[in-house]
């Protein structure tokens, strides 16, 4: 059997290693997990800094827990989503802050303005259109096309059946279209249409 | 990857790819902090391994839990301060200066004061079983 490289181990065999004091391990983690973290927690504030703060306290959390991690227990990815989802919530309950911190992230100057532009206004459209659906409905979807989790994985985190969740992803994304009718006329999407 | 099963469902898609290509970057920084959280957690826990199964500390923990206890059984250093002059006495006493210890005899006995020496209360029974 051929040996795996420290990148090709799993999450939680990571974090073993890194519970005995292994650098590497908790370096692999963080390049592997907190950009997943960071945007799982984005989507659902539309803020970065706060996004940040989120990926940074879930990490911080899986550090903590590493020494007392069991493999068989959950799976890390799935403990790590409801973490994040979590203190997503908190934060929602939380003032919104305003002034600077709440001013549009500039703009990549590497994508062309005018389709970065296009992608947000896509984006804010469908972030409000989320927000107007059945909470598990709006859940479900944005877990299987935003942070492109597969079915099973919802159906773990969400404690429901597999055919519950397609089931909601269905219905979600005919209220969705709905809700998007006129976004969809306005904003167009026949440039993706490849 | 195809997400969307159902084909009329491609403006949905259009959305969703919109908002995960309009996701800003994360900072540099958020990189950095994590694994400075990391580092710190883990010299925190390896410090705490260290005190629990470190063989060699583990050993020299328990000769001091040994001592700790053993020490106030012997009477602690009264009791060794105590224990070193009785033996001092004794060694005197016993091998180095006997006439101290026939002094101490006849102090006890009395018998230097009153003038009975070589008196001795059992001359008269030794005196009759050397005779026969």
């Amino acid at each position: 059997m051929p040996s795996q490289t420290p990148n090709q181990l799993d999450d939680a065999t990571l974090l073993a290693a890194y519970a005995k004091g292994m650098p590497e391990a908790a370096r692999i983690l963080t390049e592997r997990l907190t950009p997943k973290l960071y945007a799982q927690a984005y989507h659902r504030l539309q803020n970065a800094a706060d996004a940040e703060d989120i990926a940074q306290e879930a990490m911080l959390r899986l550090w903590k827990i590493a020494p007392d991690w069991q493999s068989g227990r959950a799976k890390l990815s799935t403990w790590l989503y409801q973490v994040v989802a979590n203190l997503c919530k908190d934060r929602c309950r939380k003032p919104q802050m305003t002034g600077l911190e709440q001013a549009p992230e500039p703009i990549d100057p590497s994508l062309a303005v005018e389709s970065h532009l296009q992608d947000e206004r896509r984006a804010s459209a469908l972030y409000k259109a989320l927000d107007q659906l059945p909470q598990r409905q709006a859940q479900a979807l944005r877990m299987r096309h935003l942070d492109e989790l597969s079915n099973p994985e919802i159906a773990a985190i969400m404690a429901v059946s597999i055919e519950a969740v397609e089931s909601l992803l269905a219905r979600g994304r005919r209220q969705l279209k709905t809700c998007l009718e006129a976004e969809i006329s306005a904003l167009g999407y026949h440039d993706e249409k490849v | 990857m195809k997400k969307f099963e159902d084909q009329n469902h491609e403006d949905l898609e259009a959305f969703f790819l919109s908002a995960q290509r309009a996701l800003p970057a994360p900072s540099d920084q958020l990189r950095e902090r994590v694994l400075q959280n990391a580092q710190a957690l883990m010299a925190m826990q390896g410090a705490e391994t260290s005190d629990s199964t470190g063989s060699d500390i583990r050993f020299l923990g328990g000769l001091s839990d040994f001592w700790s206890d053993f020490w106030p059984g012997l009477g602690g250093f009264k009791g060794w301060a105590s224990l070193a002059v009785i033996a001092g006495l004794s060694f005197q006493f016993g091998g180095v200066a006997p006439e101290v210890e026939t002094q101490i005899y006849d102090m006890i006995l009395g018998q230097n004061e009153l003038g009975l020496e070589g008196s001795d209360p059992f001359e008269d029974l030794y005196l009759a079983y050397l005779e026969g």
